[in-house]
């Protein structure tokens, strides 16, 4: 039988595309900021934000002695795409 | 045209379900996928078949000059079908679905006792076929719309809510033609191959509302 939604454990797409919508709806932003609002613990969050930086979806910015992240343009499509599946798999009672 | 319609929307679910998986990697959306390819690829035969015959497959079991490619494509298509919504029934849990199409023609006298025979036969086992096949695509249909009210019922979901009415649509559909085959009554068959295009226009329009860009 196929697992509902709520039984799951977050995959890792899903954890990428928290991590860019949280980018993405707060701009210009740092790690601290990022952990809470995905709800990551630190090794996981340096992790995927190694990952995404590695796709090219997020980029690393340095300003004085902050670091924080933006979003890409192909950051932004990849949250689109997922989005839509997201959707479309909602349909026959998945999650992403 | 029903039939050709329907083919296109089973093709376009499964160029999505098939796109979206590449992203998910859910072992539910390949079967998904492999169903409605198996159920769009049937479709457009038979839609091809009709067009190329001038007939229906339900004028294959009641005309007597009925030819072997009516035979032919009539058995095919309801094979493909038992296997396309047993695809999905198995890739989901449990459920299915299938289709037709509908004219009466007057039979027309054969011309010697023994082709009319073997013609008859025909007939006869493509008529077998196709109930033997309608009801298991029932079955697993049956299935599929109660997976459908799970999944619904758990989610909430809008988009979950157009999957199960799409097939609820289908599976009533199914009811209805196998109604008018057993009956002989070209009106129900007809108003149940109507019923299920309406469902394939449910799944349509839920392929359409989750390609929108949600928030």
């Amino acid at each position: 039988m196929v697992a509902l939604s709520s039984e799951r454990p977050r995959s890792a797409l899903k954890i990428y595309l928290d991590i860019l919508v949280t980018v993405r709806d707060e701009g210009n932003t740092k790690p601290t900021r990022i952990l809470y609002r995905a709800n990551l613990s630190h090794d996981r969050l340096v992790k995927y934000l190694g990952e995404l930086s590695s796709k090219g979806l997020i980029e690393e910015r340095q300003e004085q002695d902050s670091k924080y992240y933006i979003l890409t343009q192909k950051g932004l499509e990849f949250i689109n795409q997922v989005k839509k599946a997201e959707a479309f798999v909602m349909g026959f009672g998945l999650a992403i | 045209m029903l039939n050709l319609l329907s083919g296109i929307v089973a093709l376009a679910t499964s160029y999505y379900a098939y796109k979206n998986n590449k992203l998910v990697g859910s072992i539910l959306l390949k079967y998904i996928s492999a169903g409605f390819l198996l159920l769009g690829v049937g479709l457009l035969v038979q839609a091809g078949a009709e067009h190329l015959a001038n007939q229906t497959p339900l004028d294959a079991v009641q005309a007597v000059h009925t030819r072997s490619i009516e035979v032919v494509s009539l058995v095919l298509y309801t094979i493909i079908q038992v296997v396309a919504y047993g695809v999905f029934a198995w890739g989901y849990g449990l459920s299915a679905f299938a289709r037709k199409q509908m004219p009466q023609n007057a039979p027309v006298p054969g011309a010697a006792a023994t082709l009319g025979g073997k013609l008859l036969a025909a007939a006869i086992f493509a008529l077998a076929v196709y109930v033997a096949g309608q009801i298991a695509i029932i079955v697993l249909l049956l299935l599929i719309v109660v997976q459908g009210v799970r999944v619904f019922t758990h989610s909430k979901s809008n988009l979950a809510l157009m999957v199960l009415f799409g097939f609820a649509l289908i599976f009533g559909g199914h009811l209805l033609m196998l109604a008018g085959v057993l009956s002989s009554k070209g009106v129900v068959f007809l108003i149940g191959n109507s019923i299920e295009f309406l469902g394939f226009l449910g799944l349509l329009l839920f392929l359409v509302w989750s390609g929108r860009v949600v928030k």
